[in-house]
């Protein structure tokens, strides 16, 4: 996933902010983090590149 | 001639209740790169708008299935036929029960990926999942009770051959659901999408129409709301389900 997602997506559960946390980054893809709503506080996975956006 | 140049990732699952299974369709067999998981649903590379796009309606699919079956309202005796049937799990979930089901995609990948999910229908010859256009069904006048379009009527460009195709295959008293979470009175600027996947929109009064020259009588026209995509500024469409009756 590009960084630049972060710019379009929001909160699937509130339609919050979101704060991008990176673990793991390989030529500007991040490969492992998570994305915690500013709003509402739940967080979603990016695993192996791919975000988990499940509402909770 | 069948003239339907529809986008690479309309032939395509947008929502499976076996997701593994899917990002392995789509890896292993379509080579395609997937960009997101939303739980049961998955989004894959096919342009960037493309790519929201998918992942909306992956997410989207189940509000769509869930009011396609509401107007359907299937019953044990019915003999269904699906128009772009996709990965075929509408069936799946909640078509198993009738009679006889049968179905065309104009995609292969389609026809061998709704088989595989509906094996056991297929094998015991209550299921065919057929290669085709929509605007040349390849069965009798008077073999069903209902033929459905879920979200799909939008991408057909012969569309009165199709309709007409439908009222054909139908029995006298059989129906015809068509669902579309994209439509004229959805309230959504879809210039781009128009633009992108050569879309075609239709108002609840245009389907009326088109649906009154085909043959159908008790023409009614539902709205629902419709799914939203976790993406900033992103407006709730309504969606449009169609229903006629072949009298």
């Amino acid at each position: 996933m590009k960084k630049e997602m972060l710019d379009i997506l929001c909160c699937p559960t509130c339609k919050g902010d979101l704060e991008l946390e990176i673990k793991k980054e390989d030529e500007g893809e991040i490969i492992e983090g998570s994305f915690t709503c500013k709003k509402c506080n739940c967080t979603y996975s990016i695993d192996e590149g791919i975000p988990n956006l499940l509402p909770k | 001639m069948h003239n339907n140049p529809l986008p690479k990732y309309h032939s395509s699952v947008f929502f499976v209740s076996d997701v593994e299974k899917s990002k392995k369709f789509y890896k292993d067999i379509l080579g395609q790169k997937i960009e997101m998981d939303f739980g049961r649903c998955i989004g894959f590379s096919g342009g960037f708008f493309g790519k929201i796009l998918a992942k909306g309606m992956a997410r989207g699919h189940k509000d769509f299935y869930k009011n396609a079956v509401k107007a359907i309202n299937p019953k044990n005796d019915d003999e269904y036929l699906e128009i772009g049937f996709g990965s075929g799990i509408f069936i799946n979930r909640y078509m198993s029960h009738v009679s006889r089901i049968a179905g065309i995609d104009h995609s292969e990948d389609m026809v061998k990926l709704a088989s595989d999910i509906n094996r056991k229908l297929v094998e015991s010859g209550k299921a065919e999942f057929r290669q085709g256009y929509a605007s040349s069904l390849p069965w009798a006048d008077n073999e069903f009770t209902v033929v459905a379009a879920i979200e799909v009527f939008f991408f057909l460009n012969e569309t009165e051959k199709t309709l007409r195709e439908i009222f054909r295959v139908l029995k006298p008293g059989g129906k015809l659901i068509i669902e579309m979470g994209f439509n004229k009175d959805d309230g959504v600027d879809h210039k781009r999408h128009i633009k992108k996947m050569n879309l075609k929109l239709y108002s609840g009064e245009e389907m009326k129409k088109l649906l009154k020259k085909a043959g159908f009588n008790d023409i009614v026209i539902d709205y629902y709301k419709a799914f939203w995509i976790p993406i900033k500024g992103y407006v709730v469409p309504k969606g449009m389900v169609v229903k006629g009756i072949k009298k």
